[in-house]
């Protein structure tokens, strides 16, 4: 699993059967300091999220479990970070 | 699951027999920026499992994750459209899909 960040949503006017109200939303990963890494992607979500929001996401093969039946998705949102914690090692 | 945009068809007549019927379309992905949706360059061969069409902005599953798209448990594939995307927004705004 991975640290995200909320950055917008995704509408989608055609999609395959499971998809039907189930908001998506664009995500950045985070880094060390909790800045944005890499390309932003879509993620899947069990419940709508807030622009803005750090959260843990789930990628890859194991998303899919995250919908009974499963769904075809590649990363899913499986909660809201309300803090992070980081140890910052002596140097 | 990574945005791409529909750049157009591809034809294989002799291929494998799982494939038989599946439309492939080859797609460039999309990143966000700023200013908008910018093209990348990277392009992939997708099977599209929604009807989509030339210049579409399209949702592409990719990995494992594709086979469980409807028809597709059979399907040697790692990379599935599973949607046409309508409007996206980033950042607090609405962004331009042309």
């Amino acid at each position: 699993m991975k640290l995200s960040r909320v950055i917008g949503t995704v509408v989608l006017s055609k999609a395959i059967e499971g998809y039907r109200g189930q908001p998506l939303h664009l995500i950045e990963d985070l880094g060390e300091d909790l800045q944005p890494i890499g390309e932003p992607e879509v993620s899947a979500t069990w419940q709508a999220m807030r622009e803005g929001d750090t959260v843990i996401v789930e990628v890859a093969r194991e998303a899919v479990n995250a919908f009974d039946p499963p769904l075809a998705v590649d990363a899913v949102i499986l909660g809201k970070a309300e803090r992070v914690h980081i140890e910052r090692a002596a140097r | 699951m990574v945005i791409s945009r529909v750049k157009g068809s591809v034809v294989a007549t002799a291929k494998l027999d799982n494939l038989v019927g599946k439309k492939l379309l080859l797609v460039e992905i999309v990143t966000v920026r700023d200013a908008g949706l910018e093209p990348t360059g990277r392009h992939m061969v997708c099977i599209d499992a929604v009807g989509a069409g030339e210049g579409e902005l399209v949702l592409v599953v990719m990995g494992s994750s594709a086979r469980f798209a409807p028809q597709m448990a059979d399907v040697p594939t790692d990379a599935v459209i599973v949607g046409i995307i309508d409007n996206m927004q980033a950042h607090g705004r609405d962004l331009p899909l042309r």
